[in-house]
Parts: C-alpha cells; structure tokens; sequence
C-alpha cells in the first residue's frame, strides 16, 4: 500500500464509535428523562442504563476497530490529538460545573420564593451535569475526528 | 523539498516521499513499521501536516541512512 493518504486511524475509528454509543444510549435516555424531569427513579433508571449501555458498545467497537485496524498503533501524533482534543472539552465541562453551581444557588432563592418551575427541582443540577459530560465527551471525539480529518 | 507548508500545514519541509522512491521505492506502511508510528503519521508527515518530534526525525532519517538535515528543512518565513 503506498498511496498517499485516505483510511481512517483506529483513534478515528474509536471516536466516532464512541460518538454513535452515545447517542445510541444518552439520545433516548434524555429522551426518557424529559417526559418527566422531576422522577428520582427515572433519572437513575436512564443515566445508570446509558452509562452502562455505552460502556458495552465502547468495549464493542473498541473490539471492532482494533480488527479493522490492526497493523494501526498510537504513536506520538495520536498523543497529540487526543491531548488537543481535551482542551474544547474541559471548556465544556468548565462551562457546566459553573451554570450547575449557580443553577444550585438560584433554586434556594427560588424555593425562598415559592416559584415552582422545572429549573428550581433538585434533580435539575444532576441532569446539567450528566448532559453536559455527554456533550463533553461528544465534543472531544468530534474534535479528535476532525484532527484525523486535516491530518494532523 | 517536498511537505511544503500550505493552509494549516507546519513549516517543517521534508524529501521522505523523494527518498522512498529512491531507497527501493519503500512504501508508507513499510517505513512506519521501520520508525515505529502508523501509516497515517508518515502520510501527516509527508504532505507536511504534521511535523514530527526530533526523535521521531532522528528515527525517520536514520532508517534512510541520512542526516536528519538531508531529510527535514525548515521553511523560514523571511
């Protein structure tokens, strides 16, 4: 083989395997969750599920891409993608610790004030989070693709 | 020099796809398997998307049997 580019990195293969388990897992998770934001056992039911469903299908296409790839081995340029690919991530995360932090403070002044609304439930917090470490990590593949997608 | 730096490419010049032709046209897959990286590194490398570590340099001329100069440049912008 001596052509001059083209075939996907078994890092490019695992990425985008992990961005299909999430949304294959969280996608109806959240759906699930948003017919009714405020049940404590349908919070646990779905994120405990998706995590664990995107866990099994990560192993999977792990297994899969390691078969597709197999002459393929990280090296110092994968390194340096992934290493890049955390920062627009940590920013995500950065971002969500921030908006849950002041999302807690606004619900004791909303509860204060008596206004009932799906932001001042207490699971609020806890959904943000779980959300935002799926967004997170989908933003890091993405970002992880697009390194392989330009070369470098 | 080949691996010119173009749009969102590095300034590190080099002559691997030159020299693979000339050292019994080796291929991509042969001379990653030589330097230890994946073939998608060495055509990152070559088409000057991605510049190597020194180390990796050192490995890449070595296993031409050239001097890391005869191999990489360095494309000044003045």
């Amino acid at each position: 083989m001596n052509s001059s580019g083209g075939g996907a990195d078994f890092q490019e293969r695992l990425a985008r395997g992990t961005i299909v388990a999430l949304l294959a897992t969280f996608g109806p998770a959240t759906a699930w969750v948003l017919l009714d934001p405020t049940s404590p056992m349908r919070a646990a039911v779905a994120w405990i599920g998706a995590t664990v469903g995107v866990i099994a299908i990560s192993i999977g296409t792990s297994i899969y891409a390691s078969i597709r790839s197999p002459e393929e081995r990280d090296d110092e340029r994968d390194h340096l993608i992934q290493l890049r690919a955390a920062a627009p991530s940590g920013v995500v995360l950065g971002i969500a610790a921030v908006v849950a932090a002041v999302g807690i403070i606004a619900q004791q002044f909303a509860v204060n004030a008596g206004i009932d609304a799906w932001w001042t439930h207490r699971l609020f917090p806890a959904h943000l989070l779980m959300v935002s470490l799926v967004v997170a990590e989908m933003v890091q593949m993405g970002s992880v693709i697009a390194s392989y997608k330009v070369g470098r | 020099m080949g691996g010119p730096s173009k749009k969102g490419g590095t300034r590190v010049t080099n002559t691997i796809r030159e020299l693979r032709f000339a050292t019994g046209e080796m291929t991509q897959q042969e001379l990653a398997q030589k330097v230890e990286v994946s073939r998608q590194t060495i055509v990152a490398i070559e088409k000057g998307k991605y510049a190597p570590t020194l180390e990796l340099a050192f490995r890449i001329a070595e296993a031409f049997g050239k001097e890391i100069g005869e191999v990489f440049g360095y494309e000044s912008s003045q």
